[in-house]
């Protein structure tokens, strides 16, 4: 997680918690302190829970890891590159391994 | 960044000790004997990676010559799994064999259950290098008669048929292991190639061009693009198209009509001069695809 990602994250949780006390306050103010209440939340709150959440969903987006490829091609090519082929058992051939040949080339190289 | 753990299994599952020079596999192996006699191995991993660990230091140190290293290890994994384990078994006759001879290999190997499929490899294997060859041919058609889903007997079978000079079967051999591992990308540059090399045994045999070489030829261009499809970039690949489409281009009367083959040709040219600009293999890939590149 980078710290772009990390900073937009917990600003728009900042935002979205400010949302919700100020929803909160609203609601509290309009049950104790006005007799007819035909108010209904003001826009801007609604606003503020909106872009928090927007800025939320950016924000984990950002931070997410690098993407690995769909596609069998790409994917077998990245690994051909690492030297880390699923499919090079069948030419290596663990199971007949030789054990005399291959003894006797490492000892013939190591001397 | 890769880790030892990374390293060593990586190691393991792709077999990469049978092909590596001297150097790599020495410090494989001291990597590999500093984290299993530390005892960080047996802290730090879980059973499957632990014991996979343990039988590649078992093949690292017999290939290096560590027989007691690799007593050592061979103990460990009997204790845990016990005699009658298969995988044990094997590595048990490995140890023979490297250790004692073929002889008495065999000779364990002959006490083992008749179903184990690793311990009849063994046998076949021990049959190679006492230099038995139509017995070592005659054996794995048994074996791949009694096990047709093992695609490494296949190849096995496969490489037998090429080093006898029949290129025919050896092609065949390799047709069943694509039946059962269809994506394998460096078989189907295999087929190509060995296609190659059958096309010009018919070539030096008769005089003039004949029907048999060209349909060979074109069915390595197949062969050779199937490959470049299942893995990007393929080196191998590329260069066998360019290749096999440089001897098709260069048939004075041909059967068929192969002007498609010369754009083919170029199409290969392209991407393996962009392969090399672009830095984009191994250094020994590299080396091969600029040696192709001159060459035709």
């Amino acid at each position: 997680m980078s710290f772009v990602s990390t900073a937009i994250t917990v600003f728009s949780l900042l935002l979205l918690f400010h949302a919700g006390y100020s929803a909160y306050e609203f609601s509290h103010y309009l049950k104790h302190l006005t007799v007819n209440s035909n108010a209904t939340l003001p826009i801007d709150i609604i606003t503020e829970t909106i872009v928090a959440t927007c800025l939320f969903a950016l924000g984990q987006v950002f931070g997410a890891d690098k993407l690995r490829p769909v596609s069998f091609a790409k994917w077998a090519k990245g690994l051909e590159r690492e030297g880390k082929s699923p499919f090079a058992f069948l030419e290596r051939r663990p199971g007949y391994m030789n054990v005399t040949k291959l003894r006797e080339e490492y000892a013939s190289t190591k001397k | 960044m890769t880790t030892i753990i990374d390293t060593l299994r990586n190691a393991h599952t792709t077999s990469s000790y049978l092909n590596l020079p001297a150097e790599s596999l020495q410090s494989l192996y001291d990597t590999s004997y500093k984290f299993v006699t530390s005892g960080a191995a047996a802290r730090s991993l879980r059973p499957e990676d632990l014991y996979s660990v343990f039988e590649l230091h078992f093949f690292l140190s017999i290939i290096a010559g560590k027989d007691s290293e690799a007593s050592a290890i061979l103990t460990t994994l009997t204790d845990r799994f016990g005699q009658d384990s298969h995988r044990v078994g094997v590595l048990r006759s490995i140890y023979f064999e490297a250790t004692d001879g073929p002889v008495k290999a065999l000779e364990f190997l002959s006490g083992r259950q008749d179903t184990e499929l690793g311990t009849l490899k063994r046998k076949i294997v021990i049959l190679k290098s006492s230099n038995q060859t139509s017995l070592y041919i005659s054996e794995l058609l048994k074996l791949v008669d009694n096990y047709p889903s093992d695609a490494e007997s296949w190849a096995e079978l496969a490489s037998a048929y090429l080093e006898a000079g029949m290129y025919a079967q050896s092609i065949f051999a390799l047709h069943e292991v694509l039946l059962l591992v269809p994506l394998a990308y460096n078989i189907n540059a295999l087929v190509g190639e060995t296609l190659l090399l059958y096309a010009s045994s018919l070539q030096a045999a008769s005089s003039s061009h004949s029907l048999a070489t060209e349909e060979r030829l074109l069915e390595a261009v197949k062969f050779f693009l199937r490959s470049v499809e299942l893995c990007e970039d393929y080196v191998r690949g590329w260069t066998g198209v360019l290749v096999a489409t440089k001897r098709i281009a260069e048939i004075q009367n041909p059967f068929s009509d192969t002007s498609k083959y010369k754009r083919l040709y170029d199409v290969a040219r392209k991407a393996l001069t962009k392969i090399v600009e672009t830095k984009d293999a191994s250094e020994s890939d590299m080396n091969a695809a600029q040696l192709v590149l001159k060459n035709y």
